[in-house]
């Protein structure tokens, strides 16, 4: 018995052996199977499953001043997006999201419900929020909405120094200013890299295959204090004179750095890049207008004509120069001055600012020389700042020039100049004869190079010396004085240039006002260039106090050592003669005969004024009709009377009797009166007389 | 049986069986199996009572034992050896990464607190706050250079 049963449990033993025995095989051949035979197919599926490319994102490069504020900078911010298909209830939805991300509720819903509709598993809500709004909806913790990392652009100044900066798209590309100049430089370069990731999405190894490449920090030459101060002064100065634009740009002279570059535009706010472009804002708001819009500069041009009559003529300083008394006749075209002058000195032509004084001069300079150092100073082509849209200005070729065009180009006219260009020429004078090359970005990699090596010379050291001072008599004794500084010798030149209004093909009683200079005037630090253009009053009016205001700020910032006692500068008296003689050309009041207008294309009219804005038109420039510019009457008062021709006794005598108002500037006989013999006179409306021997 | 042997048995060993006899005798009596036909060869069964009999180590056994341990430990530890390192390496790829992302949200957190920085000191934000503090412009003849920068400069601020 008991053997019978010891068999039975071996035989069991035996046969339980046998099965595991089978099993095991079975098992070793479907490993086999897996890990060798079907190695190569899982081990891809396990690739595809585990490893993942990603970019490594390559931040955009900050744009810092040249005191290492930034200006810009790029942070990684949270973008909103859903799964419409797991939204459990999309008016709810839609609902909540537009409350926490300021979106338009109906709009959402509707982009929800087709995305819906179409079976779309992804929808963008709102790209690129603030960290505020993420905090918010991340906080409601809606397992339907998910979160993406975008970079972002933030400019924390605002709206500072925005025409230089420029801005960026959505897609942080460069589409204006530096950010567009150099774009390439400051996006930098995304790397690659292989993650290897388990089930759960946690990545266990990473191998970079390309190092990202950030982009590149960039410093301006921008003083974030300077252009502070230059963008207060210029939107005051816009706003107060009622002037349509108006630009500053301020210049190191020695080393064509720009410090400062500021637009403004009348009734509107400054462009700031962290907002989207306003409906019906102005595309000009967003121009840089100091490179991209020229203008007649008028007389500040005077420089560059008088810089050549010291070097390509026997004039100087001291040699007299023949006014005309107010009238010169340019090939049959009569112009007048309405400060008529008889004899100035060259420096008191600049000083004056005589348009006659500037044409006799311009004369002996001759049409080549002249246009010979009008491009030498750089006018009529680009200055190759690292800003996209800059103008080339214009200047008329040689052959172009008409026989008058000698006189308007001497007097700043029939050639169109931005503002930038201005400040060149005029650090070329500050800083002995050099035409610097304009820097906007510190160069690093250079730092002992000498800026003065890229220049050119554009007059000798000794004409840019003689020019200095002469400036600095305009400052003191010219139409220059509200230019003065506290503390610091200064030197500049004024210009106001009518306007051409095309529509009703007269010249208009605005100005492009500028006042371009430097100082201290022994070793200049800063160039300052102001121009507003639609301004209803002169350059000396208008511009030069700008200039004091921003050069007096700007030395501060740098530390200049004052050259001057500290002295109250003395008082500014403002001349409201000139300035109205200047504003309506309709008083000159020129018989038919000197209308020069049928017997040539072109007519040259009077000069007027210390600023003397003229009618000067370039070869292309529609010719003004011989009109007399009179202001809009409401005829209420009595008819002008004719005083031309008399003295001033007999005119106070008969204004006396009449009863009307009369300013006088000058002696002798009346020379010119405003508004003209037979006008009406507004109720109120005085006149002026300019006497004249 | 009438064989040979017996027959030599019969004359040869009749006087030494007789010692033997007596205790084969007495031995035969009760462990004698049956005998074999024709055969001289007797078998007997002795019973021998092991129940107290302790059993002694084997020696080998010893050896034997801490071979198989030895082995087993080297065994072990070559199999640990092989895969630590990738355990290691997996444990460590987790806490780069760890790393790595937290780096991340630290160089965040620097930057937006940088462009916090940026906003507060800008000149437009101190010209308010001054403006608050009823600060004010400072004439410029209460502006003094203690250390001139330009040795050259005609500076006549001496007061």
């Amino acid at each position: 018995m008991d053997a019978r049963a010891e068999s039975q449990t071996v035989k069991r033993l035996r046969y339980l052996a046998r099965f595991c025995c089978l099993w095991g095989g079975v098992l070793l051949t479907r490993l086999i199977f897996l890990q060798v035979v079907n190695h190569e197919d899982y081990q891809r599926l396990a690739q595809q499953q585990q490893e993942h490319e990603v970019e490594i994102d390559a931040p955009r490069g900050d744009i810092l001043d040249r005191n290492g504020q930034r200006l810009a900078m790029s942070l990684p911010v949270d973008s909103v997006c859903v799964n419409p298909l797991r939204i459990p209830d999309l008016p709810v939805a839609a609902q909540l999201l537009s409350r926490v991300l300021k979106l338009n509720e109906q709009e959402l819903l509707e982009k929800m419900a087709a995305a819906a509709d179409a079976h779309r598993g992804f929808l963008w809500v709102k790209r690129k929020i603030g960290p505020e709004e993420s905090e918010s909806i991340r906080s409601l913790n809606l397992d339907w909405v998910e979160y993406r990392r975008e970079s972002r652009r933030f400019y924390p100044k605002g709206a500072l120094a925005s025409h230089v900066i420029g801005s960026v798209d959505h897609e942080e590309k460069g589409n204006a200013g530096i950010e567009q100049n150099l774009n390439d430089d400051l996006s930098g370069k995304p790397g690659v890299a292989r993650n290897i990731a388990d089930v759960r999405g946690g990545v266990v190894s990473s191998v970079v295959f390309t190092d990202a490449q950030p982009g590149k920090k960039t410093t301006l030459t921008i003083d974030e204090r300077i252009q502070y101060v230059a963008e207060m002064e210029l939107r005051r100065a816009v706003e107060i004179n009622n002037c349509r634009t108006g630009s500053v740009v301020v210049v190191n002279p020695n080393t064509g750095e720009v410090l400062a570059m500021a637009n403004a535009m009348k009734d509107h706010e400054p462009f700031d890049p962290n907002k989207p472009v306003m409906p019906g804002e102005p595309i000009e708001n967003r121009q840089n207008l100091a490179i991209s819009a020229p203008f007649e500069p008028g007389s500040v041009f005077k420089v560059v004509t008088l810089s050549a009559a010291m070097e390509k003529t026997k004039l100087t300083p001291s040699t007299p120069i023949f006014c005309g008394n107010g009238v010169i006749t340019l090939f049959k075209r009569v112009i007048h001055d309405a400060h008529p002058h008889g004899t100035l000195t060259v420096q008191e032509v600049l000083e004056k600012s005589s348009n006659i004084g500037a044409i006799q001069i311009g004369l002996q300079v001759g049409d080549q020389n002249l246009y010979d150092y009008v491009k030498r100073f750089g006018f009529g082509k680009q200055t190759g700042i690292s800003l996209p849209g800059e103008s080339n200005g214009l200047v008329w070729p040689l052959k172009k020039w008409i026989p008058s065009s000698i006189g308007s180009v001497a007097m700043g006219h029939e050639v169109l100049t931005t503002t930038l260009q201005l400040a060149l020429a005029c650090s070329a004078v500050a800083n002995g004869g050099t035409l610097m090359h304009p820097r906007l970005v510190v160069e690093s990699d250079k730092p002992n190079s000498d800026p003065m090596a890229d220049g050119t010379r554009v007059v000798k050291p000794e004409t840019a010396a003689i020019m200095r001072s002469m400036m600095q008599g305009v400052v003191l004794q010219g139409t220059g004085k509200a230019a003065q500084l506290r503390g610091y010798s200064s030197a500049g030149k004024t210009g106001s240039a009518q306007i051409y209004d095309h529509s009703t093909r007269t010249y208009s009683h605005k100005y492009n006002a500028s006042f371009m200079g430097f100082a201290p005037v022994n070793r200049p630090a800063i160039v300052v260039v102001v121009t507003l253009n639609g301004a209803s009053k002169f350059g000396g009016a208008v511009a030069a106090p700008v200039f004091e205001k921003i050069a007096s700020a700007s030395l501060r910032f740098l530390d200049v050592p004052k050259d001057l006692p500290d002295r109250e500068p003395a008082p500014v008296v403002e001349e409201p003669e000139s300035d109205l003689a200047i504003a309506d050309l309709g008083g000159t009041n020129l018989a038919p005969d000197e209308d020069a207008s049928e017997t040539a294309p072109q007519v040259v009219r009077a000069a007027v004024g210390p600023q003397a804005p003229t009618r000067v038109f370039g070869p292309e420039l529609p010719p003004p009709p011989p009109v007399q510019v009179r202001a809009a009457a409401k005829p209420a008062g009595p008819k002008a009377p004719d005083f031309r021709g008399k003295t001033l006794r007999d005119v106070l005598e008969e204004s006396t009797a009449l009863g009307i108002k009369v300013e006088f500037k000058g002696t002798g006989i009346a020379r010119l009166q405003q508004p003209a013999a037979g006008s009406v006179l507004r109720a109120g409306e005085h006149m002026r007389v300019i006497f004249a021997r | 049986m009438a064989t040979l042997a017996n027959i030599f048995n019969r004359f040869s060993i009749a006087g030494a069986a007789s010692a033997d006899d007596s205790r084969a005798a007495a031995l035969s009596e009760g462990n004698r199996l049956r005998a074999l036909p024709n055969e001289d060869v007797y078998f007997f069964v002795k019973r021998i009572d092991n129940s107290r009999v302790i059993r002694q180590a084997d020696p080998q056994d010893r050896a034997k034992a801490n071979r198989v341990l030895i082995g087993g430990a080297l065994t072990a530890a070559l199999l640990i050896g092989t895969l630590l390192p990738s355990a290691y390496g997996l444990i460590a790829g987790y806490q780069l990464n760890q790393l790595q992302a937290e780096n991340q949200r630290l160089t965040n957190e620097r930057a937006t607190l940088e462009l916090e920085e940026a906003k507060l000191v800008s000149v437009e934000r101190l010209q308010a706050l001054a403006a608050d503090g009823q600060f004010q412009e400072p004439t410029p003849e209460r502006v003094v250079y203690l250390q001139s920068k330009d040795d050259k400069s005609l500076a006549l601020n001496h007061q």
